[in-house]
């Protein structure tokens, strides 16, 4: 499996199966009672906004979320940790969930942990999706600006790749890492909501988003429908 | 932390930027609700990072990490450099940021009981027992909930600003739902949206929890058997202060949004009827109307020292005397705009760029009361507690359900109505407004849910409110 660290040229050191690995640890050190379900995503986001035909928002960011939820005797809380999981973070994260069970009820309708079963690891992966650049955004968006004819445009397009990795303390392991590409985009002679369109792919087979502007663009020349006009998303 | 934020700034200007600003933040925030006498959930949550904005031309880029090391730090202000060299493909018009002189300081805001110094016992015990005393009192479903934040923050920008804040927010809200034969009722205290604010848990202690449960329990329960609000063309309506303070968030607030009368939220929030050129001369609103943008009110939800790009906080004229004068800006915004920086721009965590939203913008007040405004009223519908909004994306057309109301006729309440909803357009209906609470009815009321932006973020925005009564309203609309 990719590491963050992989993707991200040094800026996180372990790997989202580590980082469970280690929460789980951690619980166990507090309390052999409690059952532990960990959940890690790593990787990086990115969106270019764009508004009056340019680019105001242009943000990326690289991301580290962990999320755990612990069952004491069937008292089921949760807590969750974005950003470093070094020094005290992880211990803290792993006090805050079981003292938040210790005054949940019971639920009466706990399952009890998942049981370890062999699963494949999900791989919803594209290499130019998750590796996408700011300029290959921006320059999509320059495409659409151009391909609008003068006409007013706003929209986004945004690019993620990421990883997951799941452990819990009854043994069962999950892995997985995926990439989204949207494209997102309206134009008008005044307002650019008058023609919209928008289109989920992985970016390899997002080359042809231009296609969504073309047709945003004839309701909004259209003199006889002035008012929102989908584009089926796919 | 400062440390790491200037070495972010750095780091953006030997890749190439002209202007530079960094970030570093380390939030924390805790959740807990209850129903019918149990905790539902309870979860708390850390956040640290540091985000850095960089300014090529006249385009910005953006990148956070989620790490506070140097490192970390060098490399979120160089990509960010490099984002915005990426902006540059698809440029606007050139932009010099509005002047804001270099600030040095540190900012906090009061808490007199740290929310995270009461143990979580105490606090699940507060939830539990009102959501039991509203069950007792008749409501079907009891629901209560608690939210804190605690939010430090570094600031460090190119021009020279190093300004730290420490920001704790606090608040509760509850509601009693009751359901009849054919429908469900709710009454909510302290409001739809509870009460927030910067503050500490002594705002959850004031709110009194416990006293009003039984009370809105009952009052739940005694609309189901009373009349629906009549349609009415045109009639007087007075508001209650908390359904105020959604009418000037929804219809003035985000009207007054720099970036959205610019088209910068086109795509998503929307934009406004405001034109700028008729800000100065266009009426807003009849002469009683006043609404400010002033993030310096003690313990409101929007306050703050310093906004996320360094300007102080400083109040700033929306409406003055009726006519519209001021707009929430940014730096960017306002230098496109002509007019000074207006210190409304903040970002939802380190990994969010710091947007236009809202301080605390709200009323100032006037000379009446709520019973003063009964007392003077014919013929007219009293509503208070939002229960439902509908606002079109030029903030212009809107439509507002209240939890309950009262028919006033002969300057009294006569009857208890339910359902009461309202309609109208913007500048006529704050043009009708001819009555307006004072000062010993200013709620800071304190809206914790402000969603905007792309990624979306949660923005925590204040709004001072009073009671005020408007003419020749169209209530009871259906559908």
């Amino acid at each position: 499996m990719t590491t963050t660290q992989d993707r991200t040229a040094g800026a996180i050191t372990l790997s989202p199966d580590a980082i469970a690995e280690r929460v789980l640890e951690v619980v166990r050190g507090k309390t052999g009672d409690a059952e532990a379900e960990v959940l890690v995503r790593t990787g990086r986001s990115a969106l270019t906004r764009f508004a009056n035909s340019f680019v105001h928002q242009n943000v990326g960011e690289d991301v580290s979320s962990v999320r755990l939820r612990v069952a004491l005797d069937g008292r089921v809380a949760v807590s969750e940790l974005e950003g470093s999981t070094a020094g005290e973070a992880l211990a803290r994260l792993v006090d805050d969930a079981l003292e938040a069970a210790r005054v949940r009820p019971v639920d009466p309708d706990w399952p009890g942990l998942a049981p370890t079963e062999p699963a494949p690891d999900v791989e919803h992966w594209d290499e130019p999706t998750a590796f996408a650049s700011p300029t290959e955004r921006a320059r999509h968006v320059r495409a659409f600006v151009d391909a609008a004819d003068g006409l007013a445009t706003a929209g986004y397009c945004s690019t993620d790749g990421f990883d997951v990795a799941f452990a819990n303390s009854a043994g069962q392991r999950l892995g997985g890492r995926g990439s989204v590409a949207i494209q997102q985009a309206s134009r008008g002679p005044r307002h650019p909501t008058a023609g919209r369109g928008s289109r989920t792919s992985p970016w390899r087979r997002w080359t042809r988003a231009l296609s969504v502007g073309s047709r945003a663009r004839r309701p909004a020349r259209a003199p006889s429908r002035r008012t929102s006009s989908p584009v089926p998303t796919r | 932390m400062d440390d790491l934020a200037s070495a972010a700034v750095e780091a953006a200007l030997n890749a190439g930027a002209r202007y530079a600003d960094a970030r570093a933040m380390e939030t924390r925030a805790e959740a807990i609700a209850a129903r019918n006498g149990v905790i539902e959930s309870l979860e708390r949550s850390e956040r640290a990072g540091i985000g850095v904005r960089a300014l090529i031309g006249s385009s910005w880029g953006f990148f956070a990490v989620p790490e506070v090391s140097a490192a970390a730090a060098r490399r979120a202000g160089e990509t960010a450099a490099e984002i915005a060299r990426a902006s540059t493909l698809v440029p606007g018009a050139p932009l010099e940021l509005a002047p804001v002189p270099p600030q040095r300081g540190s900012w906090a805001s009061r808490c007199d009981e740290d929310p995270w110094s009461v143990s979580v016992d105490e606090k699940a015990s507060l939830l539990e027992g009102v959501t039991r005393a509203m069950q007792e009192h008749g409501a079907t479903v009891g629901i209560a909930s608690s939210n804190a934040w605690d939010t430090r923050k570094w600031l460090a920008t190119s021009e020279g600003t190093h300004v730290d804040q420490h920001i704790i927010e606090c608040g509760a809200e509850m509601n009693a739902t009751v359901v009849g034969e054919d429908e469900t009722q709710r009454r909510s205290y302290p409001g739809i949206r509870g009460q927030y604010g910067t503050r500490g848990w002594e705002l959850v202690r004031e709110l009194d929890l416990p006293g009003n449960a039984p009370r809105i329990a009952e009052e739940a329960r005694e609309l189901l058997s009373a009349d629906p609000c009549p349609p009415l063309d045109a009639t007087t309506l007075i508001l209650g202060s908390e359904q105020m303070a959604l009418q000037i968030h929804e219809s003035v607030g985000h009207a007054v949004e720099l970036d959205r009368i610019l088209g910068w939220e086109a795509a998503f929030a929307g934009t406004s009827w405001l034109d700028l050129s008729q800000m100065g001369s266009m009426r807003f609103g009849s002469e009683l109307m006043n609404i400010t943008a002033d993030a310096t009110l003690p313990g409101a939800l929007g306050s703050f020292g310093y906004d996320d790009e360094g300007t102080p906080a400083h109040p700033v004229d929306i409406v003055r005397d009726g006519i519209w004068v001021g707009v929430l800006s940014g730096r960017d915004s306002a230098a496109l705009a002509g007019i000074p920086a207006g210190g409304a721009v903040r970002g939802d965590g380190y990994h969010r760029i710091p947007m236009v939203r809202m301080t605390n913008v709200g009323l100032i007040p006037g000379e009446d009361t709520l019973e003063g405004m009964v007392e003077a009223t014919n013929d007219g519908v009293l509503m208070d507690t939002n229960r439902s909004w509908s606002i079109d994306d030029k903030r212009l057309n809107f439509q507002f359900g209240c939890e309950i109301g009262w028919e006033v006729r002969d300057g009294k309440r006569t009857r208890l109505l339910k359902n009461p909803t309202y309609t109208a357009i913007s500048p006529r209906f704050w043009g009708s407004m001819d009555m307006l609470g004072n000062r010993d009815e200013w709620t800071f009321w304190g809206t914790p849910n402000c969603g905007k932006g792309q990624p979306g973020q949660v923005g925590h925005t204040g709004h001072p409110a009073v009671p005020a009564r408007f003419q020749g309203i169209r209530v009871g609309v259906r559908g």
